[in-house]
């Protein structure tokens, strides 16, 4: 199959390829341009270019009484969207094996469950959860925030797992019971190695989740020393009033290790997310 | 040995907390204030804490009845009605006669002092001197004045500011002898006043006196570059103009000439609220005298220039030479208080719509009666209250239904269950305890009515006949449920069509053997997943702008009309898929490259040497295999974009009058927007969940059909 | 060593059953091969005796001792698979030891038994790749590694050659033949490939639709087999299998059938009754003259060592070995 591509389709499908990633960065170019620019405006001019530049937004961000105290609520951040990752991933990796490879009562209900609980409305329980919170003496920590995202991230994690779970031939499993394997063993020893793709994809889909939120966060987090990254470039957006120099350059700040993550996974990503595989 | 220890406790300063949402200076300057005081004595250690503006009101309404919040908060009067009737507020000692006139008025509830006024904002005229030498004094000066200052075409207006947010408009309504509550106190809109101030804005509209869809970003803006001649504009304005190189100044806002009467813009007070959950009372009581005491006022206006609420601060020689702040206070005599009645927040979504109508150019009369007719809708009356024990019933065959079904789908034990159980069980546990309790607590809230006054009535299932019922719309109308049911049906097929298209079609280029570069490409186009998707929709909504957007420059770049996006239903809609496409595109798209490197090489092979055309390739080799692998991706997706508030939220916000709402911002609405609803909006999201969860079952049953087929 | 057992062994999957009423006896030390057609539940059976699938009825026993309550791991058996499944993650070393460092063997132990495999199976200069670098003979060895080096009491092979060329095929049928001679180990082994049941059984146990047909030494269901089934089943190419009625004529019985009358044995069974003869075309030569069948040539196949010719006898056709 070495037949040569005539030129219009290479043409067009250059040209296709490059549009489509000039739209996809237009607007991405608009938040670095609004951070680069000095002053606090919200610049509507259609070039997405800065006609000065000026690092002063970041520099005010780790600036002395700054709302972000930056490295502090970067570590936050960090430690919450981490924890959450390996919590999150804990739990449902055990229950997307089973989910994938035993066979039990209540299976496909509990399945269903999962797949449920995805869609209530999470805007609503923010009141229902700061209640259990507070029962559990877990206000005010990071801990409690961890146990909320990891919660909520279990149901989706379980489902990518499992679509790739579906994918592993379940002969290895079936050789490695007969060569004397419990199912614990079958999962830490042959499942989980194989999945590797697929635990960094859902991992940094847990990290994701976390690191971005801020509306839980700030509901829950009374302490300005636990806040985490998103609370305090929230403060940036007041009642009448946006910083948008400072959002934007706390956005880009949030996201840079979001783009170095995906940079870094981008192999598992491709291959971690097939979400149920051509195997089936 | 203990005794110098307990000294210590003995001695040590008492922690006086407060929550505020102050920026920059006004931060710098409480902060100052609340060292100096720490300094003045030793008894308590008062400490701030900054919390963002948008989660403050939810957080002290969660936090103060569970003992968690501050001893004192800062918090704009608009909520305090809510917060009184709800019991959250401690009344104050005597006050002295110190402030403003209005100031402690507003703060007062059924006849209790519940906060102390620390400053106020208003609205009031910003001019550029180099443009117009003297403001306007009434509405005729500055109709007579406008034609010369506005050139739409070159991005010039006569006035600049957010035309379409009804707190703006509010200083006309009046002006023209428009109300907002009728004699009785309940809240109205149609009044011949209101007709003739929407008449008087539609018509700087369609002079092209005023810009179209103003956002605050877009007056900045305008007045910074000398595009906008006058600004209406408050008090933050001054922060947001160039420090240097514009010649502005302040004046009061014109008196309307049809009336004689001055436009009477809202008054806001900033107060200072006691938590009645405050553990030390004496403590939170010296901190807020001292915080709201002249001295302090006097401080926070030299340093922070903060209208103060003080009346001495205003002789001080420094602040009475401020022309800025003179300027406001002068234009707060002619301010109205705007009501903390939490009625009022029924307000301002019929108003919006029905000013945003006007503004498009629909008959004013009629966006006013439209206007009317969803203030009414809005502020139907609570379901009847209900006895229980129909509901119970309803709920305990539910039950049984349940019990019986779960029972009959897992007949077959096997052996090796328990060790299954225990796999699942880690998540099970922590999904129940903080997934399934919220949610069975919001099912619960969703049989109960609850009260201004913060109270829970039993309305058994009330709220969902009331939803189903369509109580306050004919089915057919937009803002009934099943209009936004629909809305919601096209949105979230409409997108996931996109999605998987988009993506499907990027990662077939991708791996496409001649493309150059593709590994860049894969990572650019990966992009807008990275980025928060709450900055990203801002971006979005400022891309659409009918005037200043850029896909409306690229529109006129290409010899085409500009589109007012968000006036219409199908363009507003549009926009809003656009910006969920492009957020959404690349998950897709990741995935399909993920099942295509699964695809076995020979497959192509062996297609290409029977004669497929790369299109029958495609046809009969890719697309038989990434359906069933998409398949849960799709159903996913679908979920997510059923519940996707951010996008509807931060673009169209449900412009044009709620018609793009989807059944989740709905919810929020009347949660969090109208009058605290909350078992209504929690009817509304067990609706959505049961709408959800219907499709979940159907998608499962898909999912199962191919694991058994495999 | 040990022998198996399966007494009326049975499973259903849903209303169909898949395997019926099964008894066998396989001896200590025997290679018993499971053929039939492909859904005929010689895979289950095979599944059935490993533990991976529960037996809906009946006994399975392995050296004297009831297993078919027990989990795999403690039937002592090893398998190897069709798609030999691998560990892709593990090298060759890793996934010969995997069984013995799961029942905690010691270090040097483990090492021993993974070397005389190795040795054994010509794999040792392979211990440190992973599947993926093996070719699919090399593959297929390693799993018949992983076997040996458990030295369980008895071996599974769910059709071991079957993604193999028929080249090499053929070569490790005889690797095989010689390792079981050597080792000794009871085996069941499942194929649909007659070649591979022929060369390598002690005893055939052929199954069709779940139940078993018959048992016996290969020669003995070569040359007896049971019912039409096993006859058409074993050899190639088929039997020739003629619908005749017994008759007595003159004296002698004759099977008389569309074209022929052959002699049969006296009392070989009573006269009027409806018979099916079974003829190997290997059991028949080509006269000219005065032949027991006679027909017209119809096609005619050469393979070069040998030829076969398709002769029309009546309505049937006949193949006979030139």
């Amino acid at each position: 199959m070495t037949r040569r591509t005539s030129w219009p389709v290479l043409v067009l499908g250059h040209a296709a390829i490059v549009i489509a990633t000039a739209a996809t960065l237009y607007p991405v170019l608009w938040v670095v341009k609004m951070a680069l620019s000095p002053g606090q405006s919200f610049d509507a001019s259609p070039s997405p270019w800065p006609r000065v530049v000026s690092l002063q937004n970041f520099a005010d961000l780790w600036a002395p009484g700054s709302a972000m105290g930056l490295w502090r609520q970067l570590g936050n951040s960090l430690v919450v969207a981490l924890a959450t990752a390996a919590v999150g991933l804990a739990s449902s990796a055990t229950a997307a094996f089973a989910f994938s490879r035993l066979r039990f009562a209540g299976r496909q209900a509990s399945l269903t469950f999962f797949l449920a609980t995805q869609m209530f409305p999470g805007t609503m329980m923010a009141i229902p959860l700061y209640i259990l919170l507070d029962d559990l003496g877990l206000l005010d920590t990071l801990t409690g925030l961890v146990l909320v995202y990891s919660t909520t991230a279990v149901p989706f994690c379980v489902f990518s797992l499992k679509g790739y779970l579906d994918t592993i031939p379940r002969e290895l499993d079936e050789a490695a019971r007969i060569d004397g394997a419990s199912s614990w063993a079958v999962f830490t020893r042959v499942v989980l190695p194989l999945a590797r793709p697929a635990l960094a994809v859902t991992a940094l889909f847990a990290f994701l989740s976390a690191w971005n939120e801020y509306i839980l966060a700030a509901t829950f987090l009374g302490d300005a020393r636990t806040f985490t990254l998103p609370v305090a470039l929230q403060q940036y957006v007041g009642e009448y009033h946006t910083e948008w120099g400072h959002f934007a350059a706390g956005a880009i700040v949030v996201s840079i290790p979001v783009m170095l993550l995906f940079f870094a996974l981008q192999k598992q990503l491709v291959s971690g997310l097939t979400a149920g595989g051509v195997k089936g | 040995m203990l005794a110098p220890l307990l000294a210590v406790l003995l001695t040590a300063p008492r922690p006086v907390t407060l929550w505020h949402s102050y920026r920059a200076q006004e931060a710098e300057a409480l902060q100052a204030l609340a060292d100096a005081f720490n300094r003045s004595q030793s008894r308590y250690a008062l400490t701030l804490l900054a919390i963002p503006y948008d989660a403050m009101a939810a957080k002290v309404s969660a936090a103060i009845p569970r003992g968690h919040g501050p001893d004192l908060f800062i918090f704009a009067h608009e909520r305090l009605g809510g917060w009184a009737e709800a019991g959250l507020l401690a009344p104050a000692a005597s006050l002295p006669d110190v402030f403003l006139p209005g100031m402690a008025e507003a703060l007062a509830w059924r006849g209790r002092q519940l906060g102390l006024p620390l400053a106020f904002k208003t609205l009031a005229l910003f001019y550029n001197r180099a443009l117009v030498a003297s403001p306007p004094r009434t509405t005729d000066e500055l109709l007579a004045l406008a034609p010369a200052l506005s050139d739409p075409a070159a991005g010039r207006f006569a006035l600049a500011y957010q035309s379409g947010d009804f707190y703006y408009h509010v200083p006309w309504l009046l002006g023209f002898g428009g109300a907002i509550f009728d004699p009785a106190g309940r809240p109205e809109l149609d009044t011949p006043g209101a007709v003739a101030s929407l008449r008087f804005v539609a018509r700087l509209a369609r002079r092209g006196f005023i810009p179209q869809e103003a956002s605050s970003a877009l007056v900045t803006q305008l007045f910074a570059q000398g595009k906008a001649a006058l600004a209406v504009n408050g008090p933050w304005f001054v922060g947001e103009l160039p420090p240097a190189g514009l010649p502005w100044a302040v004046a009061p806002l014109p008196i309307v000439s049809a009336t004689g009467q001055p436009a009477r813009p809202f008054l806001t007070v900033e107060a200072l609220f006691r938590s009645a959950r405050a553990p030390d009372p004496e403590g939170a009581r010296a901190a807020a005298d001292f915080l709201v005491s002249d001295a302090s006022a006097l401080a926070r206006a030299r340093t922070a220039r903060q209208l103060v609420a003080n009346r001495a601060a205003y002789e001080d020689p420094e602040v009475a030479s401020d022309p800025v702040l003179t300027a406001f206070r002068a234009a707060a005599r002619d301010a109205v208080p705007m009501s903390s009645s939490p009625a009022m927040e029924l307000l301002w979504e019929p108003a919006q719509t029905a000013l945003r109508a006007a503004l498009r150019g629909d008959d004013p009369a009629a966006a006013l009666a439209a206007g009317e007719r969803q203030l009414r809708a809005l502020s139907l009356p609570p379901p009847p209250k209900a006895a229980p024990w129909a509901s119970l019933a309803v709920v305990l065959l539910a039950g049984v239904a349940i019990v019986l079904g779960w029972h009959r789908s897992g007949r077959v034990p096997e052996r090796g269950s328990a060790v299954a159980y225990a796999f699942v069980l880690p998540a099970a546990v922590a999904t129940v305890a903080l997934v399934l309790l919220p949610i069975l607590f919001s099912v619960g809230l969703s049989a109960f009515h609850h009260r201004p006054d913060g109270g829970y009535d039993f309305v058994g299932l009330g709220n969902f006949v009331d939803i189903l019922a369509s109580r306050g719309y004919a089915p057919a109308e937009p803002l009934s449920f099943y209009f936004t049911l629909g809305v919601t049906l096209l949105w979230t097929a409409v997108n996931v069509a996109l999605h998987v298209t988009l993506g499907v079609a990027l990662a077939l280029l991708l791996r496409a053997p001649w493309l150059r570069l593709s590994g860049v490409f894969r990572v650019l186009l990966i992009v807008p997943w990275a980025v928060p998707n709450y900055i990203t929709a801002l971006i979005w909504k400022g891309m659409f702008h009918r005037q200043f957007g850029a896909v409306n420059g690229l529109l006129r770049a290409l010899g085409l009309p500009s589109v007012a996006w968000f006036s219409h239903f199908a363009t507003s809609f549009a926009a809003d898929v656009c910006t969920n496409v492009w957020l959404g595109f690349p998950f897709m798209m990741v995935v399909t490259l993920g099942v295509l490197s699964a695809i076995p090489r020979e497959l192509y092979d062996a297609a290409a040497l029977d004669g497929a055309s790369p299109f029958q390739r495609f046809r009969h080799v890719t697309l038989p295999l990434l359906r069933p692998a998409l398949l849960p991706a799709v159903v996913l997706g679908g979920v997510w974009t059923f519940n996707m508030f951010n996008v509807i939220w931060l673009v169209s916000g449900g412009e044009p009058g709620g018609e793009t709402d989807i059944l989740i911002s709905q919810a929020y609405r009347w949660a969090f927007a109208r009058q605290a609803r909350y078992g209504y909006a929690a009817a509304y999201s067990v609706i959505l969940f049961l709408i959800l969860a219907a499709y979940a079952l159907f998608a499962q049953r898909l999912m199962a059909g191919r694991e058994a087929r495999a | 060593m040990a022998t198996v057992e399966l007494k009326g062994l049975g499973k259903t999957i849903g209303q169909t059953p898949i395997v019926r009423d099964v008894d066998l006896a396989i001896g200590d030390g025997e290679m018993l091969v499971l053929v039939g057609p492909s859904g005929c539940g010689k895979t289950t059976l095979l599944r059935l005796v490993s533990g991976l699938e529960e037996a809906g009825a009946g006994e399975i026993w392995i050296g004297g001792r009831r297993v078919d309550r027990l989990p795999p791991a403690r039937r002592d058996v090893a398998m190897v698979f069709q798609s030999y499944a691998l560990y892709p993650h593990m090298t060759v070393r890793e996934n010969l030891a995997f069984g013995l460092t799961l029942r905690k063997l010691p270090r040097a132990e483990i090492d021993s038994r993974v070397e005389e495999a190795a040795a054994l199976l010509e794999l040792t200069a392979l211990l440190s790749r992973r599947p993926r670098q093996l070719s699919g003979g090399q593959r297929q060895r390693v799993a018949m590694g992983r076997a040996i080096v458990r030295r369980p009491a008895v071996f599974l092979f769910d059709e071991p050659l079957s993604n193999l060329d028929a080249a090499l095929r053929a070569q490790v049928r005889v690797q095989l033949q010689q390792l079981h001679r050597r080792l000794g180990t009871t085996s069941i082994y499942v194929t649909h490939d007659q070649v591979e049941a022929m060369t390598l059984a002690d005893r055939i146990a052929v199954l069709r639709a779940g139940e078993l047909q018959q048992v016996g030494r290969p020669l003995d269901l070569y040359r007896q087999p049971a019912n039409r089934f096993v006859a058409g089943f074993l050899g190639s190419p088929a039997m020739n299998v003629l619908p005749a009625t017994a008759r007595g004529q003159g004296g002698e019985l004759r099977a008389v059938g569309d074209g022929f009358a052959l002699p049969l044995p006296a009392g070989a069974v009573a006269p009027g009754r409806e018979l099916l003869l079974g003829v190997r075309p290997h059991d028949l030569s080509l006269v000219l003259e005065g032949g027991a069948l006679s027909g017209l040539v119809e096609a005619v196949e050469i393979l070069g060592w040998e030829a076969f010719v398709q002769l029309r006898v009546g309505g049937n056709a006949v193949l006979v070995r030139a």
